[in-house]
């Protein structure tokens, strides 16, 4: 199911094992203190463990095009703090199902490169169902976050958690493993108790 | 890494979270489902692995598209958060 040992950016490394461990830590307290404070900790825990989880990553892979990559994040990035200052984006009680819709956009961007090229990240003809099936779950986050209503978006954020873990299957990312595994369950659990 | 290990790991990861929000409080679960949202643009780290190891032109750009939106999903994420978390009557 996974890529065969040896093949680039499949092994098991101690940073990969140990930037995925303190990110799933950083999101579990995240995810526990918001769920009972008025307070910003939660927030900045979840934002770090999420960092926490792109460094291991970057420094895991052999990285062909750093200037790019970095040029982009931070375009991205200040984009996205720029369109949330102005006031463009919804209110917080609207933000998680957009959030996810995004989240599943670049989910099935990433899907479809691995389709195109899948030597390139250690994707076997094993691992192919995984990519169809993170992709399955990118297209039903897509059409559920645009014409769901409010009872399809409670089941967003598993979806999200599934085609999450399912990529990190497939391109043997153990962050994406443990911390969709957490997105998927907690977010099973909230919208079971939300019913 | 094996697939015992990963399985392994997936299980951790799904019991944390299911411990993690076993008590969360009713006045609390939208702010809980905000930063699931985030935490969702967590699949921008399969775009920076496509997009560091395409090295097909089509799947590099892909790649790097699937950062470029979880990027900004991610910072527009934690400001919509951060401004609204203290805001009592929103959330």
């Amino acid at each position: 199911m996974l890529p065969a040992e040896g093949a680039e950016g499949a092994s098991l490394s101690i940073v990969a094992l140990g930037g995925a461990l303190l990110a799933s830590a950083m999101l579990v307290a995240a995810l526990h203190r918001t769920a009972r404070r008025h307070d910003l900790t939660g927030i900045v825990l979840g934002a770090s463990g999420i960092l926490a989880a792109l460094g291991a990553t970057l420094f895991v892979h052999d990285v062909v095009n750093l200037p790019e990559t970095l040029g982009i994040l931070s375009v991205g990035t200040g984009t996205g703090y720029l369109l949330a200052r102005r006031g463009t984006f919804p209110p917080p009680a609207r933000l998680a199902p957009l959030l996810h819709l995004l989240g599943a956009i670049a989910t099935l961007m990433a899907c479809t490169a691995a389709w195109i090229n899948p030597a390139a990240f250690g994707v076997d003809a094993a691992s192919l169902p995984l990519v169809a099936l993170a992709s399955l779950c990118g297209i039903a986050l897509v059409v559920a976050g645009l014409f769901g209503g409010g009872r399809a978006h409670r089941w967003l954020g598993a979806g999200s958690g599934a085609a999450a873990a399912s990529l990190g299957f497939a391109l043997g990312n153990p962050a994406l493993i443990l911390c969709g595994g957490i997105i998927g369950s907690a977010a099973l659990a909230l919208a079971r108790r939300r019913r | 890494m094996s697939l015992p290990v990963a399985v392994a790991m997936l299980l951790a990861g799904a019991l944390a979270g299911a411990f993690a929000v076993r008590a969360v409080l009713p006045a609390r679960s939208t702010a809980v489902s905000g930063l699931l949202g985030l935490c969702a643009t967590l699949t921008l780290a399969a775009g920076l692995v496509v997009a560091t190891e395409g090295t097909m032109d089509a799947a590099r750009i892909l790649g790097l598209l699937a950062l470029l939106v979880g990027s900004v999903a991610f910072a527009a994420g934690v400001t919509v958060l951060a401004q609204g978390i203290g805001d009592r009557d929103r959330w």
